[in-house]
Formats: C-alpha cells, sequence, structure tokens
C-alpha cells in the first residue's frame, strides 16, 4: 500500500524511505525546499522535484547546468569515499547569479548530499529571502503601516469631532429642554399662588390662574415637538433612505405650492431641475426646510422667495434666495446647531432643529450647505445647496 | 568551453561589488549596499590557449566581507576555486593587513591556486605609488595589482592574468 502524504511527513529520516522520489516528497514537506534534485554518481541530473533552473534536466551535467557549483565536481566525487557523514554533505548557503545588467536571481541555499544507499547526490535547494525583496517587503510593510497610521489619525480626528459635537449636543439639549421645563416650574407656581389667593380679588387670582394653564400648555407642547424634532434629528444618518427615479422639478413646485397657500409673499421656482436617482425624502426635507424657513423668517409681508437650481459638476446646486433681513455674520453658523434660533421671540413654537436638520443631512449624503447674507449692505439671504448627483453607497 | 571559478575575497566595503560590476561592464554605483550571502557573477573571456582561440568562463563568486576568514570553515563558498582574487582599500590599511590573514587561509584550503591581490581604491589617494605594501602582505608571492572600481584602472586586466594564470598552470 502506497504511504499517505501524512506519513511521508511524518517520517523521522530520510534514510528510512526507500523510494528516492518518496525522499525527496519528504524532504519538501518537510523544509518547505524549492526544489530537489537527484543526481547519478557521475554528477549528471537523475531527476527533479519542485522548482530547478532551466538548464536542469535529466541527463545533463549538473556543473554545466548549474554555475554555482562550477569547480566543486572533485569535492563532491571525493564525498563517495567518505565514511564520516558530515563528509557526505556540502553546503553553498544564500547564494543568488547575477544577470544580464545586474539582474540578481532570487537567493537559495544549495546543500549536496552523498547518499550512499542509492549512490546518488541529493540535491536541496532551499528557498532565500533576497536582500532585495526584503527591503522591498520592509518598505512595503512601512508604507503599509504608515496608511494605517494616516487612518487611525483620520479616525481619531473624526472621534474627536463627533465627541466635541456629542458634548455641544448635549450642552445645547439640557440648556434648551431646560428653558420649557424652568417655564413649567415659574407658571406652576403663579397657579399655586393664584389659587391661594391671598388678598387677590377672586376674579383675578382666575385670570393668573388661566393665563399660567395656557403658559403650562403651550411650554408643554413646545417641548412635545423639541423632543419630536430631536429624534427626528438623530435618526438623519442612521436609516437607509430609498432612492428613487427623481423629478426634482416637480418636487420643488409640489413643495412651493404647498407652502404659498400660506403666505404673502412671493414664492417662484426658476432654473434647470433634472430628474435623478436619488434619496427622495431627504431632497425633500432639504428643500421643504429651506424654503418653509425663508418664507417663516421674513419680516415683510411682501417679498420675494425664489428657488433655483443648476447642474454644477458632481452636484445639482440648489440656490434658496430671500429678501428678508439677512442673517448677521455671527450667526451664520449658529444657525445649523440644534435648538439655535435667532428670534425666539417671533418663533416661539419653532424648536430651532430645521436647519441643524438639513445641514445633517446633507454631510451625510456628502452634500454640504453655505449661506450667503450680507445684512448690513444688502437685504436677503441664500442658502446654497450642493446636493451630490451621486449618492455615497451607504446611506 | 572552460569555465573555471574565482572567489573574490577581502574586508567589508573595500570594493569587491564594484569590482565585479565593473568586469561584468555594469556601471558603477556610488551608494555602499553590502553583499549579504553570495552572488555569481559569469564573465567570458576569449583569447586563451595556446593559438589564442579558446574562450574562457569565469565564474566569480563575489563573498560577505562581514565573514572574514570564516568564510573558508562555514560554507563551501571558496571550495573548487581555480583562482582567488583578494581585495584590500588603500585608504584602509587594516583592510590591507586582513589581505594576508585571507591569503593565509587560501594557502590552507586552496593550496597551490593562483592569488591575486588587489589594492583597490587607488582613485581616492593622490600619488597611487604612495601606497606602502604591510609586510605580512609583501611576504607573500602573490601579484599586486592597484585598481579603482571608479576609474576602471586595471580591474579587466587583473582578470585577465588571473583567467591567464589558470589555463598556464592548467588549475
Amino acid at each position: 500500500m502506497p504511504p499517505t502524504p501524512s506519513s511521508v511527513a511524518d517520517s523521522d529520516t530520510l534514510l528510512e524511505i526507500t523510494d528516492p522520489l518518496l525522499a525527496a516528497a519528504q524532504v519538501l514537506v518537510r523544509r518547505k525546499l524549492a526544489g530537489v534534485i537527484w543526481l547519478d554518481r557521475d554528477l549528471t541530473v537523475h531527476s527533479t522535484a519542485g522548482r530547478v533552473d532551466a538548464g536542469v534536466v535529466p541527463g545533463a551535467p549538473i556543473a554545466d547546468a548549474m554555475v554555482a557549483l562550477t569547480g566543486i565536481e572533485a569535492e563532491l566525487r571525493e564525498m563517495q569515499a567518505q565514511s564520516k557523514a558530515s563528509a557526505r554533505m556540502l553546503h553553498l548557503p544564500n547564494t543568488a547569479v547575477m544577470g544580464a545588467g545586474g539582474v540578481r536571481s532570487r537567493r537559495q541555499n544549495i546543500s549536496i548530499y552523498w547518499i550512499d544507499e542509492y549512490g546518488k547526490y541529493l540535491v536541496l535547494l532551499g528557498s532565500m529571502v533576497t536582500q532585495a525583496s526584503a527591503a522591498a517587503e520592509l518598505d512595503q510593510e512601512i508604507r503599509r503601516r504608515r496608511l494605517v497610521e494616516q487612518d487611525l489619525a483620520a479616525q481619531t480626528e473624526e472621534f474627536a469631532r463627533i465627541n466635541q459635537q456629542l458634548e455641544e449636543f448635549a450642552y445645547v439639549i439640557s440648556h434648551d429642554l431646560n428653558a420649557p421645563l424652568r417655564a413649567l416650574r415659574h407658571h406652576s407656581r403663579d397657579m399655586q399662588l393664584a389659587l391661594a389667593a391671598h388678598g387677590l380679588p377672586a376674579e383675578r387670582g382666575l385670570q393668573i390662574a388661566r393665563e399660567a394653564a395656557h403658559s403650562i400648555e403651550t411650554q408643554t407642547r413646545r417641548m412635545s415637538r423639541m423632543m419630536v424634532d430631536l429624534l427626528e434629528y438623530a435618526r438623519v444618518g442612521r436609516a437607509h433612505e430609498a432612492t428613487a427615479r427623481v423629478d426634482t422639478g416637480g418636487l420643488v413646485r409640489e413643495i412651493a405650492d404647498s407652502l404659498r397657500q400660506a403666505t404673502t409673499l412671493e414664492l417662484t421656482v426658476a432654473g434647470e431641475w433634472p430628474t435623478i436617482e436619488t434619496a427622495t425624502a431627504p431632497l425633500d426635507l432639504v428643500l421643504r426646510n429651506l424654503i418653509e424657513n425663508a418664507i417663516k423668517h421674513h419680516d415683510r409681508e411682501r417679498g420675494q422667495v425664489e428657488v433655483r437650481a443648476a447642474v454644477r459638476g458632481p452636484s445639482l446646486v440648489c440656490e434658496i434666495a430671500d429678501d428678508g433681513r439677512g442673517i448677521a455674520g455671527e450667526w451664520q453658523e449658529a444657525i445649523f446647531e440644534p435648538f439655535r434660533k435667532i428670534d425666539d421671540a417671533h418663533h416661539p413654537e419653532s424648536s430651532g432643529i430645521g436647519l441643524a436638520l438639513v445641514k445633517k443631512t446633507l454631510v451625510n449624503l456628502g452634500g454640504r450647505i453655505e449661506v450667503v447674507s450680507d445684512p448690513q449692505h444688502v437685504r436677503g439671504t441664500t442658502f446654497v445647496v450642493y446636493w451630490p448627483l451621486k449618492l455615497p453607497i451607504i446611506y | 568551453m572552460i569555465r573555471k571559478k574565482i572567489v573574490v575575497l577581502g574586508e567589508m566595503a573595500v570594493g569587491k561589488t564594484s569590482i565585479l560590476r565593473c568586469v561584468t561592464d555594469q556601471p558603477f554605483e556610488g551608494n555602499y549596499k553590502g553583499t549579504l550571502g553570495h552572488d555569481i557573477y559569469v564573465h567570458k573571456l576569449s583569447g586563451f590557449g595556446a593559438d589564442g582561440k579558446h574562450e574562457m568562463e569565469l565564474v566569480i563568486w563575489d563573498t560577505d566581507g562581514g565573514l572574514g576568514t570564516t568564510i573558508f570553515q562555514h560554507d563551501a563558498a571558496v571550495k573548487g576555486a581555480a583562482a582567488a582574487i583578494i581585495v584590500g582599500d588603500v585608504s584602509r590599511r587594516r583592510t590591507l593587513v586582513t589581505m594576508a590573514a585571507l591569503a593565509k587561509k587560501c594557502d590552507e584550503f586552496l593550496p597551490g591556486r593562483h592569488v591575486h591581490f588587489l589594492f583597490n581604491k587607488i582613485d581616492l589617494l593622490g600619488d597611487a605609488t604612495d601606497v606602502a605594501v604591510p609586510t605580512e602582505l609583501a611576504a607573500f608571492p602573490h601579484p599586486i595589482v592597484k585598481t579603482s572600481a571608479l576609474t576602471g584602472d586595471n580591474i579587466k586586466e587583473a582578470f585577465a592574468d588571473a583567467a591567464n594564470a589558470i589555463v598556464r598552470r592548467g588549475l
């Protein structure tokens, strides 16, 4: 029964195996050799296994086929007569042949044994890592590590940015959610005092209580709205939005039509609105919020809001321009933070999360938003949205 | 065509590889890169034999200078060499003294083989005649050739002389 590969690999010594080819296989397996050559007594090639030089073919004189063995034929022949095992082996470690133009062959360890039992020489060719390839590997490893380090640095920076955003967000939330809570406490105390009515006319007490109850209801509604908006804000970027072929012109006109009924401002849609494959709901959210804001924060009964678009490079650039009072420079970044409002007194019902929601939606899709406004010199604000024509794979 | 082995020995950075690059018509490289292990160069020479029509192929072993004289014991790199070229750096006297130690080993492990001494980097000296031969080295009968791997001075001639000596002496 022929030996299985494992029995070949498990054999302890080469000489236990009587078949030279099996012995060669054993050595190849155990020493991870590149190749094995069997030589006859006269130093001609008998057989080979694995990777050997091109000229090493059965019948060829080995010294002709392998320049590394030039000159040592006499040494090899002497090995046949040696009785000591150490004298029947010869090693040429770490050798390479320089070819034309200084190109170095792969390095290899060459070990030659005289195997008296077979009357043959066994030449073992072991792979060596060349200096050049080691340097190349090292260089590659260094570059790989640099890339990993760069990635890590970028990730660390991203984490730091996210942490800072979280801190700011936590501050904003604790501060802004506290405001209606404080108001609730204040109004409930008013109500308690009014109901106690020490020395206060009963009618006046009831009036104070009614006003307090109304304010409590308003603040509760405000808080509820803030919580809903907050949840929506937190949801951006976590949900997978379906994409579809969207006629952006149709979408923006639909939004404009729905908002036009509730305003005296002139709302117009202009420019190039293409049909694109995109995430419908986020685009609706961005446009609707910006148009709604332009209407809501306009300071005059008569005015204009124009929504226009054009394809520029990789983006659909949408501009929402109004001729309202404008946004001062110091507010142009702050307005994108959750719950930050320029005129809380005029719009107490607004949670102030709309623009934060718009920006976060855009950033998550690979887009961006800019504000153009210079109220000291000219009226009006233009929000410029860069909506990516090609969305990132994950959204 | 006859093929003969020549081994090139010498301390680290004496210019062994540069000499072999010069022999095999490769450009000189200014940046030093130590040889790890053994590199084998093949160089063909023509015009040999009594009629001057024979060719010879030299299989030249460039060795790791860091091995010093241990190269004779640890592996078969020097075995079977018909000649040894021992190189020193004229700007570093110590390397010339080491040449003597290597020559002594050649006498022991390669008895009767041809040995050539190369005093390399003569381009670094203002006057090449200034080189004082260490007494240890002067004791050997081997020819001394002043060479420059940078300019190519006397390099090919030295190898041709070694090849002629191999043929002449039937090594």
